[in-house]
């Protein structure tokens, strides 16, 4: 990946990346009465993209922003390779971050407005161009930024995180304005990079892009951890089947009396869980009930997601 | 601080608006040097170039402007939300100040010379036209752009830290004008004694504007020093506390 060579594409063997790359410990942050973050400890690993998930306004944004030394703690700590992002002596080498879609002057061109931070960073000037190819704004380098549609906008603040070649992308709801092929240029780029032994921290409150992007996920719902477990642990273990049979009640009957969970959905549809469709189709058949459908329900991220924070609320 | 001080200088040069208020200060000086001089009283005229009247065009505005660039340097930043990846580059904020300040003072130095060198290449043509015979004292001229030069760069640093204390860009500049325009003008008509320790009387008093009633250059300096001092140690103190969210 192009993040991580050189200008003639060879790729570069670079050291492994300590972890965890990022480590968030007890954090809490107040802002007057409000409570955004709350107790909040998390770590993300190198190799993987992990997913940071919650509803709008669960805390996901402060605590990136607190990784960040954009904003202060009221109490714990996050750091950065076991230091405050602020104590980095290479902070942009180190960490690369995109928080918002608006973070230029409209006025400056995309060029500009990469050249300026790359000599913030001592960054060389030739690294702009090569960032600008790498997410595909050369023909629009030249332009004000402010003409740039929000994909643009997006891959404009991609390359400002790129700028330092970091071992660490820390991403906050990338995906808001890419179309699908951006979405999936995103997700591939991520893949790439978190499989060279780097870290990817990525938040979203869009699940379905977050199944396809991440293999761990941190959800959070309120300011507090609700579960930190890999994308296919919480989208599996609450495995359902969807049965349909023109005997309802006599079938949810027969499962319960077998142990089973089932809920009747009306229409003759039953949602079983705690067994397979094999044991459903034997109690079916031993119970003389026609089945009529009988299929597995993949829980999907959301479903989990919906699950668990909902379950925080009660 | 040196990478963030190229930062800084390529952030003012890399958007039209330096260009745009260069171009309005050229402007503005030179039809202010065209009125005091076709218009101006005769006893005026006859000085040596550096006490002419029309002089106090450029010395009167140019440090207006670096205001104004002082001002506009962190306020644009949050307006646009480029403080981000400014931060994030440059965690240590105090750096970013110091750049900020050095940046905009050269740019207000720039300002200020483009200003004097306008107002000398309008103003001169016009006098020898009306048959006045110029003459200068190269040393009392130095003098003189010296202290807009002076009064100028303390601005810059005046704006700079107002900008980051107050950060919202149009509050920023309506308050300080309001205040230096209008607020000080009547309150110099009624405690003229006190109003004349404000900072634009300060900023006058270095420039050698109004010696009568104003302070000496030398304090005018000093004073308008202390309130730069002061914004940049309130912005300073803020910035360091403050929450980019």
């Amino acid at each position: 990946m192009a993040a991580n060579s050189t200008a003639d594409g060879a790729p570069v063997e670079r050291p492994p990346l300590g972890s965890p790359a990022i480590s968030v410990r007890g954090l809490t942050k107040r802002f007057g009465k409000v409570t955004a973050v709350d107790d909040l400890s998390l770590e993300v690993h190198p190799g993987v993209v992990t997913g940071f998930l919650g509803p709008n306004g669960a805390g996901k944004s402060t605590t990136l922003r607190v990784v960040l030394g954009l904003v202060a703690p009221t109490e714990g700590s996050a750091t950065v390779l076991g230091m405050p992002y602020r104590s980095l002596p290479e902070p942009t080498k180190t960490v690369g971050a995109v928080l918002e879609t608006q973070s230029f002057n409209p006025l400056r061109s995309g060029r500009n407005h990469l050249r300026v931070l790359a000599s913030a960073s001592g960054i060389a000037q030739r690294r702009v161009d090569e960032v600008l190819e790498l997410v595909g704004l050369e023909a629009a380098a030249r332009r004000n930024a402010g003409t740039y549609s929000l994909g643009m906008r997006q891959r404009l603040g991609l390359g400002a995180a790129l700028l330092g070649e970091p071992r660490i992308l820390i991403l906050d709801e990338p995906a808001n304005g890419l179309d699908p092929q951006g979405i999936r240029w995103l997700r591939d780029f991520l893949r790439g990079f978190a499989a060279e032994g780097n870290a990817v921290l990525v938040s979203s409150h869009v699940l379905t892009e977050m199944a396809q992007l991440a293999d761990e996920a941190i959800v959070i719902n309120r300011g507090r951890l609700v579960r930190q477990a890999s994308v296919a642990e919480l989208t599996h273990g609450s495995r359902q089947l969807r049965v349909v049979t023109s005997e309802a009640p006599r079938l949810a009957t027969a499962l319960r009396e077998r142990g089973l969970g089932v809920v009747t959905t009306g229409d003759g549809e039953l949602r079983v869980s705690g067994a397979d469709a094999a044991r459903v189709g034997m109690i079916a058949f031993e119970t003389r009930v026609p089945v009529l459908g009988l299929a597995e329900k993949e829980t999907s991220l959301e479903d989990a997601f919906l699950e668990l924070t909902e379950e925080d609320a009660r | 601080m040196r990478n963030q001080i190229a930062s800084e200088v390529g952030k003012l040069t890399s958007t039209r608006s330096i260009y745009a208020m260069l171009a309005g200060l050229v402007a503005i000086v030179a039809i202010g040097v065209v009125a005091t001089t076709t218009d101006g009283e005769p006893g005026s005229l006859i000085a040596p170039l550096e006490h002419q009247v029309f002089l106090n065009v450029s010395l009167t505005i140019a440090p207006l402007f670096g205001l104004l660039l002082g001002l506009r340097s962190f306020t644009d930043e949050f307006r646009f939300g480029s403080i981000v990846p400014t931060l994030l580059a440059s965690p240590v904020r105090r750096r970013v100040l110091g750049a900020k300040l050095v940046a905009t003072a050269a740019a207000g130095v720039a300002l200020s010379l483009a200003a004097v060198a306008i107002s000398i290449a309008v103003g001169v043509p016009i006098l020898v036209v009306k048959g006045i015979e110029i003459t200068w004292s190269t040393g009392a001229l130095a003098l003189v752009v010296g202290r807009l030069i002076g009064a100028t760069v303390l601005w810059t640093a005046i704006g700079v830290g107002l900008g980051l204390a107050v950060k919202h860009q149009v509050a920023a500049i309506a308050g300080t004008l309001v205040w230096i325009l209008a607020a000080e003008g009547i309150l110099s008509g009624l405690v003229p004694n006190v109003a004349k320790y404000f900072p634009g009387a300060a900023g006058f008093a270095v420039v050698g504007i109004n010696p009568a009633e104003l302070l000496t250059p030398a304090l005018g300096a000093l004073l308008l020093g202390a309130y730069a001092v002061v914004a940049i140690a309130a912005g300073g103190f803020l910035m360091q506390r403050r929450d980019i969210t």
